[in-house]
């Protein structure tokens, strides 16, 4: 897997973003632009994803299900236990930061379904059911630690009398617009006939790569932004931002490949939605529950540190880690 | 043309926070407020305003002496919580009757 694997429009308009950046060039979108497109990118996926699950097996549909909870609840505890591996982050910003890597980037994982796409490689549907489910499970897991760290903090005297609302921020978890969204679509595309699908094919289909390129060039320019924070996260965050998606990569191919047994396209996929880390639903989520964490590391991290890593290294990588392993 | 003195108050805080904020103004009895997202950058990092993980919101509310003083103490509860909010407060000349208290 060579440079060439790097060279598809998406993965070019993101580099043209940071490189407009790093120049100062006042290439900008007008305020609103990047929420308008990220709303039709999950709703074209999920309109393709639910046509396809409507012929899939609901059994193969189920484990997915499964093993993406698995993965949701895991993978924030597994980061929690490295950045507190030797006090290096305080216990707040551990769980903020680790429920990030819990819950998955859809602009990575539409990368990735890019990349597979130009290469001509199929993949299977599921891991867009399991996108979905992994978006809440890691939010819950880092509003757990962060309220344990508090009890823990005020056994110590060196806490505040703060408590978790957990009401109205599991009904943001559980009905987040992306989510809502992404789901509601997936039904149209799985109950809609297939006649009807047609009539939103160019919709759905043929503009999708070019609003992708859109959107990439967006996420660079923005990437770009955050990468001048890497003095203010230090080291230890920043190795943490790279470390990371390599665990969480691998987890996800034993997953896709082992346990669910997806072909090469839908293991990246599994191995890509366990190495991102959500920029979209946990962020607001954390800052809400979690006021005591600094939000900018968070959001330098999963957008300044492993949203470009993942899109110039771990897809490339992951492919050719999911094709030697599946074989 | 009549008018009153009133104090003026800025609240900026994330837009997470937003339904918050208009749950504990209307819980105080002002008579309206605006509010309108903003960007910016400080102690949060860069507040780019493109996604809402990433957004502020400003709120304005006019308000009486003894309402400012109820609304305060109910923000100073969501910074000790340790959220982040920057307020202002300023003399407001209001010529609008329905916002004199």
């Amino acid at each position: 897997m060579g440079l060439d694997s790097l060279l598809i429009p998406a993965v070019l308009f993101f580099a043209l973003g940071v490189f407009a950046r790093l120049v100062k060039s006042d290439l900008k979108f007008p305020e609103g632009m990047s929420k308008g497109i990220s709303l039709y990118l999950l709703m074209a996926i999920g309109l393709k994803g639910g046509a396809a699950l409507a012929q899939a097996d609901l059994t193969v549909a189920v484990q997915s299900i499964f093993w993406a909870l698995v993965l949701g609840f895991t993978m924030p505890l597994i980061g929690y236990s490295l950045l507190r591996f030797r006090n290096r982050i305080d216990r707040m910003n551990a769980a903020a930061i680790s429920a990030h890597y819990g819950s998955v980037s859809a602009a990575t994982f539409l990368t990735a379904v890019a990349f597979l796409e130009a290469l001509n490689v199929s993949h299977e549907t599921y891991p867009i059911i399991m996108m979905v489910v992994m978006e809440t499970p890691a939010i819950v897991i880092g509003l757990l630690l962060a309220a344990l760290a508090r009890k823990e903090m005020e056994k110590n005297g060196d806490g505040s009398a703060s408590v978790t609302e957990w009401k109205p921020l599991m009904h943001e978890a559980l009905t987040n617009g992306y989510v809502i969204l992404l789901l509601g679509a997936m039904v149209v595309g799985a109950v809609a006939p297939e006649a009807a699908m047609e009539k939103v094919f160019p919709f759905s289909h043929e503009i999708f790569m070019g609003v992708l390129c859109l959107f990439l060039l967006d996420m660079g320019i923005e990437a770009a932004r955050r990468m001048g924070a890497f003095k203010k996260v230090g080291m230890v965050l920043v190795a943490f931002g790279i470390v990371m998606p390599m665990i969480g990569g691998l987890l996800g191919i034993f997953v896709g490949a082992s346990l669910l047994g997806f072909s090469v396209g839908g293991t990246l996929l599994v191995a890509i939605l366990a190495a991102s880390a959500s920029y979209i639903a946990v962020p607001p989520a954390m800052r809400f529950g979690v006021p005591e964490a600094n939000p900018s590391y968070y959001l330098t991290l999963a957008l300044g540190i492993t949203f470009p890593f993942n899109v110039v290294v771990g897809i490339p990588l992951f492919y050719s880690l999911s094709n030697w392993y599946v074989g | 043309m009549e008018s009153c003195n009133e104090k003026m108050l800025q609240i900026i805080g994330s837009s997470s926070l937003e339904f918050v904020l208009k749950k504990i103004l209307r819980e105080v009895g002002v008579n309206g407020f605006t509010f309108f997202n903003v960007r910016g950058d400080g102690d949060s990092g860069f507040q780019s305003g493109q996604f809402e993980s990433d957004s502020n919101v400003l709120f304005m509310v006019v308000l009486s002496d003894e309402k400012r003083e109820t609304l305060l103490n109910r923000l100073a509860g969501l910074l000790k919580r340790g959220h982040h909010l920057t307020i202002f407060s300023v003399e407001a000349e209001v010529f609008s009757p329905t916002k004199c208290d």
